[in-house]
């Protein structure tokens, strides 16, 4: 009973969150995936966060161009100052935080429909680059990229123990021979190639996700590029929601997730609602991803 | 992109102190961690020789030794403090020890920090860094690493 309360709330209150004018709400859930993404430099980090509470508190911030310009130039110093490291989706943030600016420029009237446009471009961008380098990229066509992330990347130990017959033992052997492989010779255990476990099933999964996601990079690609029309919006929407559904499951990187539903919410118009609390629903969902179900059930299993 | 093995991740460092009889393979140093990753993740003979002369300017010493006067000194004195002058006077030579042991006791300390006073620094004639990189093989399900770019720097007499 108390389950069914909470999961009633949760609907009034998506619900009425994505009831919310979209130029206000847009802005509140950026300072919040910008609060959830901590930079790596604190003295570009520090004002970031000051900036964001001082906006919650004084919405108006929150529509002002000087205020995403200057959140802009912290965020793009960081990627600077830290280009060896910074994760792919951050690059993204910053360009949305830029379109913020440029949104916020632009005449009222005007302020909605060049935010519909930019966060379509953003995304149809995104994927074309995606399936560009992907197409280019040898060793991701026959599946050897995804086999090899299934078999040494931490991220990939869920998916491959559930559908790739493969013990999590297995692949925790294989990290440690990775990880002897690059600092073994700290040791006095120096080799050049070593063999990992893998199972015949790991292989085709490696395959199927591949050009599972190239398919549906490209096709995302194509649809978010695709002149408007009330049947392409519907089928893009539909699209982008099946495949942050099924990518972030796979491989949980919350960051990209979350900024790819925010895009999602900023170019649907006024008539669909219902895609707009779907993306906000799996929003939610990402994070979801996150917790460590397997332990969860062994946990009751063992209750 | 994520569309690739050969990124960062499959680029590796191994780094060598050369002393007069050996090759002592050390750790990247917390200072340098950043240099690393850049040279990892775009390499090139410029980022390398860089690299590699500012792996010259550290002093290098024997962490393992230091553990041990610490335990020395505990087991001397039979109190549980240590006074940390004591361990400034290390008279053990690292060089003696076989350096695929000594290898993760190695600890890098910058010229400039307060604490290089308090420690022996290892003698060493010069540094080697090699840039790895490993590729990955689906039919075998194997890893195969490959040495991409190196550089020994020798030290000079005026390098300090």
């Amino acid at each position: 009973m108390k389950f069914q309360n909470v999961i009633n709330r949760l609907a009034v209150a998506i619900r009425q969150v994505a009831r919310t004018d979209v130029l206000d709400l847009l802005p509140l859930l950026t300072v919040l995936l910008l609060l959830l993404s901590p930079l790596s430099t604190w003295y570009l980090h520090t004002p970031l966060v000051l900036l964001c509470i001082i906006a919650v508190a004084y919405r108006k911030l929150l529509k002002a161009t000087p205020f995403w310009y200057i959140i802009s130039v912290l965020w793009g110093t960081t990627i600077y100052f830290h280009w060896e490291s910074t994760d792919n989706h951050k690059y993204l943030i910053c360009y949305w935080c830029l379109a913020l600016c440029t949104t916020f420029s632009v005449a009222p009237k005007d302020q909605l429909k060049a935010l519909r446009q930019t966060s379509r471009l953003l995304i149809g961008l995104c994927m074309t680059l995606a399936t560009f380098w992907k197409l280019m990229s040898p060793d991701y066509l026959d599946g050897t990229f995804f086999h090899y992330c299934l078999l040494v990347d931490e991220r990939f130990t869920s998916v491959a123990t559930t559908f790739g017959n493969i013990s999590s033992t297995a692949l925790t052997d294989n990290r440690e021979l990775w990880e002897l492989l690059r600092e073994g010779y700290l040791y006095g255990i120096e080799f050049q190639n070593t063999t990992l476990e893998t199972s015949p099933e790991l292989g085709k999964l490696a395959r199927f996700l591949s050009w599972w996601t190239i398919f549906i990079e490209a096709a995302l690609a194509w649809l978010f590029f695709m002149p408007a029309h009330p049947l392409v919006s519907r089928i893009r929407n539909f699209v982008l929601l099946v495949f942050a559904v099924t990518t972030y499951a796979v491989a949980p990187v919350k960051g990209f997730g979350w900024i790819l539903m925010l895009l999602g919410v900023a170019q649907c118009h006024n008539d669909e609602k219902a895609f707009r609390i779907a993306y906000l629903v799996t929003f939610l969902l990402i994070q979801c991803y996150t917790l460590p179900f397997a332990g969860i059930v062994k946990l009751l299993i063992e209750r | 992109m994520f569309s690739t093995v050969d990124a960062r991740a499959a680029r590796y460092l191994k780094l060598y102190l050369v002393t007069e009889t050996d090759l002592i393979p050390v750790a990247v140093p917390s200072t340098l961690r950043k240099r690393a990753n850049q040279l990892r993740a775009a390499p090139s003979e410029t980022k390398l020789r860089d690299f590699a002369t500012r792996l010259l300017e550290l002093k290098w010493y024997n962490q393992r030794l230091h553990r041990e006067a610490i335990k020395q000194q505990l087991l001397e004195t039979d109190s549980n403090h240590v006074d940390p002058l004591l361990l400034t006077n290390s008279s053990s030579s690292p060089q003696n020890v076989p350096s695929q042991l000594q290898a993760p006791d190695f600890r890098a300390i910058s010229p400039q920090d307060d604490n290089a006073r308090h420690f022996q620094p290892l003698e060493t004639q010069g540094v080697r860094v090699e840039l790895w990189r490993y590729q990955f093989v689906s039919r075998h399900a194997s890893l195969h690493g490959r040495k991409h770019l190196e550089i020994e720097i020798a030290r000079t007499k005026s390098t300090p």
